[in-house]
């Protein structure tokens, strides 16, 4: 049988609350043990306190169960106000059930000694006080048993203890509470930050790049034309080129880095294939530095970059146009990567104006992936060039491991 | 047209391996005729005009005036030619029918 989970919720930290019942009542007993051996009587004090602390443990666990059961859920303010309500009563409990039992506790054999004003030396022992004088037998007095005081005092002597130990419950009730918010705020901070990187996961996974389609398309036309004309050499060249793009794109994990020597092999598939659609329109210039082959970065961040230079610039246009991809180290460590696209013999014309459109969402998805992958250690601009043509920039940390390894 | 001329055909695409098989498949069809192949948009208008084909295999996506423009341009002239959008492009289909 599995409890109902309301039962099991409601009391889920019990071990807590027992743990914390007990330190606090141990401490208790830690300091009577203390006074008891400064006395001359210490077994029969501590007989006496240990029966104080059992009741005190019972009386601590029904706060307990007060503050779970009627507050369960509740906001602080509540919890504190039935925490409150129940130390008030359990403290006039436990002022009445010692006045009650007052009777029942060992006499101790202390005494305590103290001289009074007028030259008497008063002795106190229990519910005896002897009063000696010097010339004199000494005058005993038996004080009254608990019980055999009017209900009156009996009530007030309950009250008084009453207001001691409040302070006492109220204390533990505190002390229980303030754990408690503290572990729901430990709590809700581990599960926003659960969720934070579940998010995070999540949109890595969202925003991996997806081959375009009409990129497969494009290519089948032209391995038709190809097979079709019998050049079968260069059928088989760009096959192969395509077979090789698919296969590390789609086996690469989302969440994953690839050093930049491989992201720019898998870009220069991508454009060898497209250059067998624009053999005459399209020139790759590529110039990576050696001490950057190694950093890493998100998978296929330069795709959607390269495949929009293809087509808003290539594609748009009449002339060859230059698709440079280039990497260059900042002196503060990081590194830039850009992307461009001009006509190969300059000019402005139909290029810039052709390459504004549409551009934003794919670059817009870089810039998300960069800013989950490096926080705000990365930048992204983007515009067209001076001179004619259009440029993607990124900017990055050149991080050579990562933590994936 | 009687049944003995042959379908006279214009092909306008961009990228030259689209266009060879597409000439390549016309010529495989009876009846067919390639007149000319253009290569962007302003030439197929160029060469509708000095050609007169009956019908025009047009690529939507061209540089400078692409597809759709050409077909809007060819449309107010007269004789116009039957245009057959060739395209991998989904998106522009239910531009094309606009046309």
């Amino acid at each position: 049988m599995i409890p109902p989970p309301t039962a099991r919720t409601r009391f889920a930290n019990w071990r807590f609350a027992v743990k914390s019942i007990l330190g606090f009542w141990f401490f208790y007993a830690l300091t009577v043990v203390a006074r008891a051996f400064l006395g001359s009587d210490p077994w029969t004090t501590l007989s006496n306190k240990l029966v104080i602390v059992g009741i005190g443990i019972i009386l601590t666990g029904l706060i307990y169960i007060a503050i779970a059961t009627l507050s369960q859920g509740a906001t602080i303010k509540r919890k504190a106000i039935v925490a409150a309500i129940a130390s008030a009563i359990v403290s006039v409990v436990m002022g009445g059930t010692l006045i009650m039992i007052q009777d029942l506790f060992r006499e101790s054999k202390e005494e305590m000694r103290y001289q009074a004003r007028e030259g008497f030396t008063v002795v106190a022992r229990g519910q005896t006080i002897r009063i000696e004088r010097s010339a004199q037998e000494p005058l005993v007095l038996t004080m009254p048993k608990v019980a055999e005081l009017d209900q009156m005092k009996r009530v007030r002597y309950a009250l008084d203890a009453s207001v001691v130990w409040l302070f006492f419950f109220l204390a533990w009730s505190a002390f229980y509470l303030a754990s408690q918010a503290q572990a729901e705020a430990l709590g809700a901070q581990r599960r926003l930050a659960d969720a934070e990187n579940a998010a995070q996961a999540a949109q890595v996974r969202a925003l991996r790049y997806q081959v375009n389609p009409h990129f497969l398309f494009n290519t089948l036309n032209s391995l038709s034309s190809l097979v079709m004309t019998g050049r079968s050499d260069r059928a088989e060249t760009m096959l192969l080129a395509l077979s090789t793009f698919f296969r590390t794109s789609l086996s690469l994990d989302p969440s994953a880095d690839v050093t930049l020597a491989e992201e720019i092999d898998l870009q220069r598939l991508y454009l060898d294939i497209e250059k067998a659609r624009f053999p005459d329109r399209l020139s790759v210039e590529i110039e990576v530095p050696a001490g950057l082959e190694q950093a890493r970065l998100p998978a296929l961040l330069l795709q959607p970059i390269v495949e929009n230079a293809i087509k808003y610039g290539v594609s748009k246009s009449r002339k060859t146009v230059v698709i440079r991809i280039e990497a260059k180290p900042l002196p503060d460590g990081r590194m830039v990567l850009e992307v461009s696209n001009r006509l190969k013999n300059g000019g402005k014309e139909e290029l810039p104006a052709a390459t504004h459109e549409g551009t934003g969402l794919g670059i817009d998805n870089v810039c998300q992936r960069l800013d989950a992958r490096f926080g705000g250690r990365a930048t992204c601009r983007f515009g067209p060039m001076t001179g004619g043509g259009y440029k993607v920039s990124i900017t990055m940390p050149v991080e050579t491991s990562s933590a994936n390894d | 047209m009687t049944e003995n001329e042959p379908l006279r055909v214009l092909v306008a695409d961009d990228e030259p391996l689209a266009a060879e098989r597409l000439q390549l498949l016309l010529a495989k069809v009876e009846g067919a005729q390639l007149v000319g192949t253009a290569s962007d948009g302003d030439s197929a208008i160029n060469l509708a005009g000095a050609l007169h084909p009956d019908l025009l295999l047009l690529d939507i996506a061209m540089p400078g005036l692409d597809g759709i423009g050409v077909a809007r341009a060819l449309a107010a002239q007269n004789p116009s030619p039957a245009v057959v959008f060739v395209t991998a492009f989904d998106q522009f289909a239910v531009a094309a029918f606009e046309v």
